[in-house]
């Protein structure tokens, strides 16, 4: 029997291409490579919108390491622009952005220019300044960068529009500022007097304190996104619809500092918190009258990491659809809670503060491909 | 080797189905191994399986493959409604287990053909709708290109590289890092 005609295989090479992990975009790059018709149907949008509705969840990419860099967990390969890396530090990652911050923490946050960076497309912006933060020695802030598009399924919106969330406390002023893209201005501040008072409290051998926000990046559950403050045991609300402030306590129980903010799956509040050798997942549910935490999962650490990675406890470095474990063998661990898996991450960086995971597809309309798929003038890529 | 599925199924009290291969060949199915296919399954739904359904797109020897893999896949898929109802019983669960590690072996084996047989597979089961069996040969395909560089791409699938070395040259510098 004659080998099988090529044109056999092309016309399903499509569903081929549909079952390439999307973890693994450099074997996709490669097979655009191959023929005309090939890149054509890589290229294309409508293959790349199928690709992403095939998968649904992006995959995680890489991370970005505070001062280090971005160290891949897939075949994609980029490298943080050297103006980012050094002299700023990274805030947070969303919907195919990275959030970066002109100062370094240790110095106060008086006049702070923030980037954004599009690791695939590698664009980089400078956001318009930020109007002077009020009591700039007392106060602290922490930022949160998301998609602005109404309804989205944040499978292809990293060059959409977007909102960059400003939160500032201190004890005499507590507010936050929006940026959006689409008016290109950071909008008035909406205050909240109500927390500063909260902020105040006494601990033990430190007498009275003002709490302030950690530097863990922010969770965005439904419509609001939340910012762990530095005592932990208690979470800054912003609601994005009504722009309003409110305190979460977190149940009164004691973890290795720090913990880590996540979503849970049924898209609640949810934080994730070391104690000796187990993995404690919590969850906001609602309750009799208001919400209430609840413990959803202890996860065993021996199950997922090696013994001598865990002879201490580890360090949480931050969660977002992943857990970022530091261990005391020097390895950075990512736990996937949904198959319960632990990866290790390619380099050894030594202690990071935090680590912001970047998940998005990578599906590129490669500038060379023939048009007849594209509208004219498209650029889009995911 | 021709007629798969005409002896045993007969004395069942199921409805049978008539496929026709391209090649003139009967078929002879039950109709919850028929309706894997998509395609089929609207055939029956609208009436018009008397006589047989004529499959011209599909020789005798990939129809018989398909019909295999749809047999122990039916099975499968009537299996899942059973325990459906008998849930937390562990000894189904185990049972229920043991089945699905014994259709990945089937699975696995079925997948050991030569590569026109398999781009038949993929034909078939896109024609016929059938989505397991598309899932599993094209992933199978999927898994070969993984990780090969675009040469050993066309020399494994025969392509004549028609980019011109501008296009090449644009890919690459674009997406350096997917070719390191």
């Amino acid at each position: 029997m004659a080998p099988p005609p090529p044109e056999l295989f092309d016309v399903l090479v499509e569903e081929v291409f549909l079952r390439f992990p999307p973890e693994d975009p450099a074997s996709l790059l490669r097979a655009a490579l191959v023929c005309k018709r090939w890149h054509r149907l890589v290229s294309g949008r409508h293959f790349r919108r199928r690709f992403r509705g095939f998968h649904r969840t992006p995959p995680m990419l890489g991370a970005i390491v505070n001062n280090h860099g971005f160290v891949s967990t897939s075949s994609f390969r980029c490298q943080v622009p050297a103006e980012l890396l050094r002299g700023c530090m990274v805030l947070d990652a969303r919907h195919g952005r990275v959030l970066f911050h002109s100062v370094s923490w240790a110095s106060q946050p008086r006049d702070p220019t923030l980037y954004l960076w599009n690791p695939i497309s590698g664009e980089k912006l400078e956001l318009p300044k930020l109007p002077l933060v009020l009591d700039p020695h007392r106060g602290s802030s922490n930022f949160a960068v998301l998609c602005a598009a109404a309804g989205c399924n944040h499978l292809d919106c990293s060059h959409g529009p977007f909102l960059v969330v400003a939160v500032v406390v201190s004890r005499s002023e507590t507010f936050a500022r929006v940026y959006s893209s689409e008016h290109g201005e950071w909008s008035d501040p909406t205050f909240a007097p109500h927390i500063n008072d909260s902020l105040v409290k006494v601990v033990e051998g430190f007498g009275e304190i003002i709490d302030s926000l950690d530097l863990m990046p922010g969770v965005l559950v439904g419509d609001a996104v939340y910012f762990l403050l530095h005592t932990m045991d208690a979470v800054l609300q912003f609601n994005l619809t009504t722009r309003e402030m409110a305190i979460i306590h977190l149940p009164d129980t004691i973890y290795s500092r720090p913990i880590a903010l996540l979503a849970t799956e049924d898209g609640n509040l949810g934080f994730a918190g070391t104690k000796e050798r187990t993995l404690h997942l919590w969850s906001r549910v609602a309750g009799p009258g208001e919400e209430t935490w609840s413990q959803s999962r202890v996860i065993e650490l021996e199950k997922l990491l090696p013994v001598n990675a865990i002879k201490r406890t580890p360090i949480m470095l931050g969660s977002v659809g992943v857990i970022f474990l530091y261990t005391c063998d020097g390895g950075i661990y990512s736990v996937d809670l949904k198959s319960s898996k632990a990866r290790e991450m390619p380099d050894r960086i030594g202690v990071p503060d935090y680590v912001v995971p970047f998940m998005s597809f990578c599906t590129p309309a490669l500038g060379a491909a023939p048009t007849d798929e594209e509208p004219s003038g498209s650029t889009s890529s995911a | 080797m021709a007629s798969a599925g005409s002896g045993d199924e007969k004395a069942a009290a199921a409805a049978m189905i008539t496929l026709i291969s391209s090649d003139n060949e009967k078929f002879e199915v039950t109709e919850a191994t028929a309706t894997l296919s998509q395609t089929i399954r609207h055939m029956i739904e609208d009436g018009c399986t008397d006589g047989g359904v004529p499959l011209p797109n599909v020789t005798s020897k990939i129809l018989a493959r398909v019909i295999e893999y749809c047999k122990k896949h039916a099975t499968a898929a009537a299996g899942e409604e059973g325990s459906s109802s008998s849930f937390s019983d562990a000894a189904f669960l185990e049972v229920d287990r043991a089945f699905l590690e014994e259709l990945e072996e089937f699975d696995d084996a079925f997948l050991e053909v030569d590569r026109a047989t398999l781009f038949d597979l993929i034909l078939a089961a896109n024609y016929l709708d059938i989505k397991g069996l598309l899932n599993l040969t094209c992933q199978k395909v999927a898994d070969s290109v993984k990780g090969k560089t675009p040469e050993q791409i066309r020399e494994m699938y025969n392509i004549v590289n028609d980019l011109t070395p501008e296009e090449e040259a644009e890919i690459r510098r674009e997406t350096q890092w997917a070719f390191e």
